[in-house]
């Protein structure tokens, strides 16, 4: 009886944690490439000198990042290991990059608000992400992700942007 | 003459090899330097090339890093078309992290196969250069960047390079070839400069001593195969060294210019003409029609010189003696002919100079004598083979020995008994009849202390004197001590001086006459009448004696001139107060003539010929001039040998 009903739990947990990672992530391969991204933009973006150790990724609002966290946590950026952690509201500030996912869309404006000034590196793929004030938007098209860079946000946080990256990017927001 | 033709083709063929050989070498030199510049330059065109290459594979790349990571093959071909602007990029490629054609970019038309090979990156045409450079992003490759370069450009700045490179190897060959042609030329020069030196004199343009011996060979050699006679004529300029040392050295290579000159104008074509050195000339006559042209020709060219120059304004003189050898009739070769000729120059110098004199086989024997006679003579003073002869002055009327003429003879162990008139000239020359003279004043004193000592007749001795003799400053010393070292009293000393000797210079020799006489020496004229005596002057010599030359005594008393001057100079002595002696006297006519007119001694074969000291000693007791022995006058002419 004991058994079963562990078992029982066990199938639940995982359905449930299917259902969550469903409703929560999109597909792995998506998500990696999304993870790919994030390192690929971090690499052309320059942050004001710090003396830390590690690079720091955020995702907000728990496990958003899937399985591209992981792949992201094993690799370093310009000789700093990445750390991947979820992000609450408050302590936004020790974050190098915050990725924001499309379903907390609503929450950019606000989050990009408060963040002005403490150096981060917001990237979001909620449609409209950059005018919403995350300095870059990304959304996937095919095979490919193609992306949107608020230059002006991008200044208030104190971080160059590469004008390789720039050239990539469907549009250029400079408009304070 | 072919002979002398050939050398000439020879030397043509020799000339124009080493010039182009040194422009064959200035080629090949350039023509390696040139294809080592090429190949340097090449390889630097192709270095310099793959650098720009690389340079712009990195840019590339480097632009392209943020496409190859985000995939956008887009901005990639934009990135990779601005190679266009590259001349020297034929087409590129960006391949992705897997290998796969990213972007691509090729110039002008699609050259399908090219393409297609560029994608698989292999390696192309020569004309092409491949360079790949990867594209990484934080450590990561990304992709690779393919450029494929074209040589076409390289190529075409090495024509270029090739093309500058033949045109300066052009003009260096050509400069070379200047270069070259004039140094070739100076060398030249100084070649036939040298030529000409070797074989002429530069001041004259003759031919030199050195061509002189070639040519007098070959005319030698002609003369003996195809007959006929070489002479040559040997020339020396008398007096040349008094013009050179009274006008300069430049006057006196003027002089020779137009003593050879003159040498052209006289002499035939055929004739070689000769400057052997310093005064000397050499003439080398071939095609003679006899040898007494030779002689002819000698003469002539002796006459053409001895008229006279103007060197710088000035009127000069000089003569030359010619001596004339005859190949082949006094000599068989180069070197004989040459040493005859020069016997006969030498031959004419002493008959007086300004001659031509051809050679006799006689000239040959004294010429050697002669040069032997002073050498010979320094030993015949040591060795004692000099020999005092006598010949004795008597006093025709009383009959008796007064005095004896001492008179040098020399016999040589050798050579036999060489005659006075050789060898006193030779002493004259050489300086030797210092002491010889000397030698002749000592011994005849001697020889007159001991006759006195053997208790014969107080007779005087005469010597006779030179005129080096006078002119020495230690004569008179010299006379002093002969007479103190064998104790003759002066008076018993005579002096014989010739006339033409004392008139020479007369103030110097009446002073040292003067100083002989204190000594007590007597002293006589000899020869007398027969030089150019001013009467004025024979007043101031204080002589005691007059020798009536035998020219006048010879032909007495036939000769009605001889006896008016024999008499006439007894009248000039006595009036003069000087005594008188005969020389030459051979008859009894001519004594008892003299004798009669008033000469107080006489010398002559008639009494004695000149006689060693034991047989004049023998002959002086013997009495022979005893008047018993003498045969009467009138009977006759008697000639005492």
């Amino acid at each position: 009886m004991r058994k079963n009903f562990r078992l029982m739990q066990w199938l639940a947990g995982v359905l449930m944690t299917g259902v969550t990672v469903a409703s929560h992530a999109e597909s792995a391969g998506e998500a990696e490439l999304k993870a790919a991204y994030l390192f690929n933009f971090a690499m052309f973006v320059e942050w004001p000198a710090r003396d830390l150790r590690t690079f720091t990724v955020c995702q907000y609002g728990g496990d958003t990042l899937g399985s591209g966290a992981a792949a992201l946590a094993r690799q370093s950026l310009r000789g700093k290991p990445i750390i991947v952690r979820s992000a609450p509201e408050r302590g936004l500030g020790g974050c190098d990059l915050l990725y924001i996912p499309a379903s907390d869309r609503a929450r950019i404006r606000d989050l990009t608000q408060g963040l002005r000034g403490s150096n981060v590196l917001t990237v979001s793929d909620a449609p409209g992400a950059a005018r919403s004030g995350a300095v870059i938007g990304l959304a996937v098209e095919g095979r490919r992700i193609v992306f949107e860079i608020n230059v002006a946000e991008a200044k208030r946080n104190n971080l160059v942007i590469s004008a390789k990256l720039l050239n990539l990017a469907q549009s250029v927001m400079d408009t304070p | 003459m072919s002979r002398e033709s050939q050398p000439v083709s020879l030397k043509i063929r020799t000339t124009v090899r080493p010039e182009s050989l040194s422009l064959i070498s200035v080629g090949v030199a350039l023509l390696i330097a040139g294809a080592l510049l090429t190949s340097f330059q090449f390889y630097s065109l192709r270095d310099s090339l793959r650098h720009d290459l690389e340079v712009q594979a990195r840019m590339i790349g480097d632009n392209a890093q943020a496409a190859l990571t985000f995939e956008d093959k887009r901005t990639a071909t934009e990135i990779l078309s601005s190679l266009r602007a590259s001349d020297t990029v034929s087409s590129a490629v960006i391949f992705d992290r897997s290998g796969e054609v990213f972007a691509e970019f090729v110039r002008g038309t699609d050259e399908g196969g090219a393409t297609m090979m560029l994608r698989r990156g292999l390696s192309i045409a020569p004309e092409q250069m491949l360079i790949r450079q990867e594209v990484k992003l934080g450590g990561v490759t990304v992709g690779t960047v393919q450029i494929a370069g074209s040589l076409d450009q390289t190529y075409s700045r090495l024509a270029v390079f090739i093309g500058a490179t033949l045109i300066t190897c052009l003009l260096s060959m050509l400069l070379a070839k200047l270069l070259i042609s004039g140094m070739h030329k100076a060398v030249k020069q100084a070649e036939e400069r040298l030529d000409y030196l070797a074989h002429f004199d530069p001041v004259t343009n003759l031919y030199n001593r050195h061509a002189f011996n070639e040519r007098l060979d070959f005319a030698i050699e002609r003369a003996r195969r195809f007959g006929g006679h070489v002479a040559l004529l040997l020339l020396d300029l008398d007096n040349f060294k008094t013009v050179n040392d009274t006008l300069g050295h430049q006057a006196g290579d003027t002089l020779l210019m137009n003593v050879a000159q003159r040498l052209l104008q006289k002499l035939r074509n055929s004739d070689t003409i000769c400057r052997l050195g310093g005064d000397e000339f050499a003439v080398i006559l071939e095609n003679l029609p006899d040898t007494h042209q030779a002689a002819v020709l000698g003469q002539g060219v002796v006459e053409a010189i001895a008229a006279p120059f103007e060197i710088s304004g000035q009127k000069t003189h000089v003569t030359a003696s010619c001596g004339v050898g005859i190949y082949p009739e006094h000599s068989e070769t180069a070197k004989d002919l040459i040493r005859n000729a020069d016997t006969a120059m030498y031959h004419a110098k002493e008959a007086g100079k300004n001659i031509a004199s051809v050679f006799r086989s006689e000239m040959y024997e004294k010429a050697d004598r002669r040069i032997n006679i002073e050498g010979v003579l320094r030993v015949a003073l040591e060795q004692n083979e000099l020999e005092l002869y006598f010949q004795p002055k008597v006093d025709f009327l009383n009959k008796r020995l007064t005095g004896a003429e001492a008179l040098l003879r020399w016999r040589h162990p050798l050579h036999g008994y060489i005659s006075p008139s050789e060898f006193i000239p030779v002493a004259e020359d050489s300086g030797l009849i210092i002491p010889v003279g000397a030698w002749v004043l000592r011994t005849a004193c001697m020889q007159a202390a001991v006759w006195t000592r053997e208790g014969r007749d107080p007779i005087g001795i005469s010597v006779n004197i030179s005129a080096s003799q006078l002119k020495d400053p230690k004569f008179v010393d010299l006379v002093a001590d002969a007479l103190a070292h064998t104790g003759l009293p002066p008076q018993r000393l005579e002096l014989e001086l010739t006339e033409s000797m004392l008139m020479e210079d007369v103030e110097s020799n009446l002073a040292v006459l003067k100083r002989l006489r204190s000594l007590g020496v007597q002293l006589s004229i000899d020869d007398f009448g027969t030089g150019y005596s001013s009467m004025s002057y024979l007043k101031r010599f204080p002589i005691n004696t007059l020798k009536i030359d035998r020219t006048f005594v010879s032909d007495l008393p036939g000769d009605r001139e001889n006896v008016a001057i024999t008499e006439a100079i007894i009248a000039l002595a006595r009036a003069l107060d000087l005594h008188t002696v005969a020389e030459g006297v051979e008859t009894v006519d001519q004594a008892q003539m003299l004798a009669a007119a008033g000469c107080d001694y006489l010398q002559g074969f008639l009494f004695s010929p000149p006689l060693p000291v034991a047989d004049f000693t023998k002959w002086w007791e013997s009495g022979a001039f005893d008047s018993s022995a003498l045969p009467r006058t009138g009977a006759g002419r008697t000639r005492v040998a």
